[in-house]
């Protein structure tokens, strides 16, 4: 079997080459990372958050020994620094009244479809933001609930309720919308 | 760190079965997270019970809608470039420096213009002696122009 992404990083960082480890992790991880932070804070805030991001992690990567995996550490610090920007900039940051959604939906690779998703939207203003957020990471970011439960200090049981709560929520909206009874 | 690929059993153990022998919601949102062995466990179940399989459609349904509400996000290029360029230099400047401790620092200090035999003319020691030997020689011309004056 290949070594995945992890497997090289860690392998790395324990033959004490730190600086392959971390071109490796962006190599990996870029991507979703800044992406992650561009979504909750628009893309002209979101460099500015991910260097602190990265300035966290190139601090802590050479002692990072906690059982985690690399992708839910660099998430739970981008998280930090994305709540620390929003604390310090709450004016400006697009996130502070609401999760970020843009109601646009439609499949990923077919960009000229944007439908106004009503569904979606009322069913944003019924969860609290908690379950937003952890329904974001695991179908958005594709975060197992165990990494989501590193990622924002809760145990990976409480995420699995409270995205099975939020999702029959949905479900419910769903069958409203098509005028059909709930399943 | 963990294993990668390896989905960590949280603190409290996952239900996958509740009291009346059907499965939790828990179970079936984000199935396809599931250790191997709860996974079948899932599937085995949803096959022989019509209640859990509906159930099982439906998270599947609002799963999948929920996913294909993510907003597209496209970074440009030069975004990435700038961003990768900016984690390798703030590697570049926090790369540990040559390694010296501060006693061996202070040592060298303390070594740099007496123990070199090319600086030795730099030390303060070096200038305070001379400065002394050219005083008390003057001091010593002025008393000997002064006697033979007088004399």
């Amino acid at each position: 079997m290949p070594p995945t992404g992890e497997t090289v990083i860690v392998t790395a960082l324990r033959s004490g080459n730190v600086r392959r480890a971390v071109e490796l992790m962006l190599d990996i991880y870029q991507d979703e990372v800044f992406g992650y932070c561009a979504r909750l804070c628009g893309l002209r805030e979101a460099l500015q958050v991910y260097q602190h991001v990265l300035a966290a992690a190139l601090d802590a990567l050479p002692s990072l020994q906690e059982r985690t995996t690399i992708r839910a550490w660099l998430f739970r610090l981008a998280r930090e620094a994305i709540l620390h920007h929003q604390r310090a900039t709450p004016a400006t940051y697009p996130g502070a009244s609401a999760q970020t959604y843009a109601p646009i939906a439609g499949p990923e690779d077919a960009p000229g479809i944007q439908l106004r998703d009503d569904a979606i939207e009322r069913w944003q203003s019924l969860l609290d933001p908690a379950s937003i957020e952890i329904l974001q990471l695991c179908l958005w970011q594709g975060l197992h609930p165990g990494e989501v439960a590193l990622v924002i200090g809760r145990t990976e049981l409480e995420v699995r309720r409270k995205a099975s709560a939020g999702l029959a929520l949905l479900d419910l909206e769903i069958s409203r919308q098509r005028g059909g009874s709930p399943s | 760190m963990n294993e990668p690929g390896e989905p960590a059993r949280g603190a409290e153990e996952l239900r996958i079965l509740d009291d009346r022998g059907c499965l939790t919601a828990e179970a079936v949102v984000l199935s396809d997270h599931l250790l191997p062995d709860q996974r079948a466990v899932v599937e085995r179940h949803v096959r022989s019970c019509s209640v859990c399989a509906q159930q099982h459609t439906s998270l599947a349904r609002a799963t999948e809608r929920f996913r294909r509400a993510r907003p597209r996000l496209q970074l440009p290029a030069e975004v990435r470039q700038l961003a990768r360029q900016v984690a390798l230099r703030g590697l570049t400047h926090r790369r540990p420096r040559a390694a010296a401790p501060a006693s061996t620092t202070a040592r060298v200090r303390r070594l740099r213009y007496s123990d070199l035999g090319l600086r030795w003319y730099r030390s303060r020691g070096f200038w305070i002696a001379t400065l002394t030997g050219l005083g008390t020689a003057l001091l010593l011309a002025v008393a000997a122009l002064l006697i033979y004056w007088f004399n």
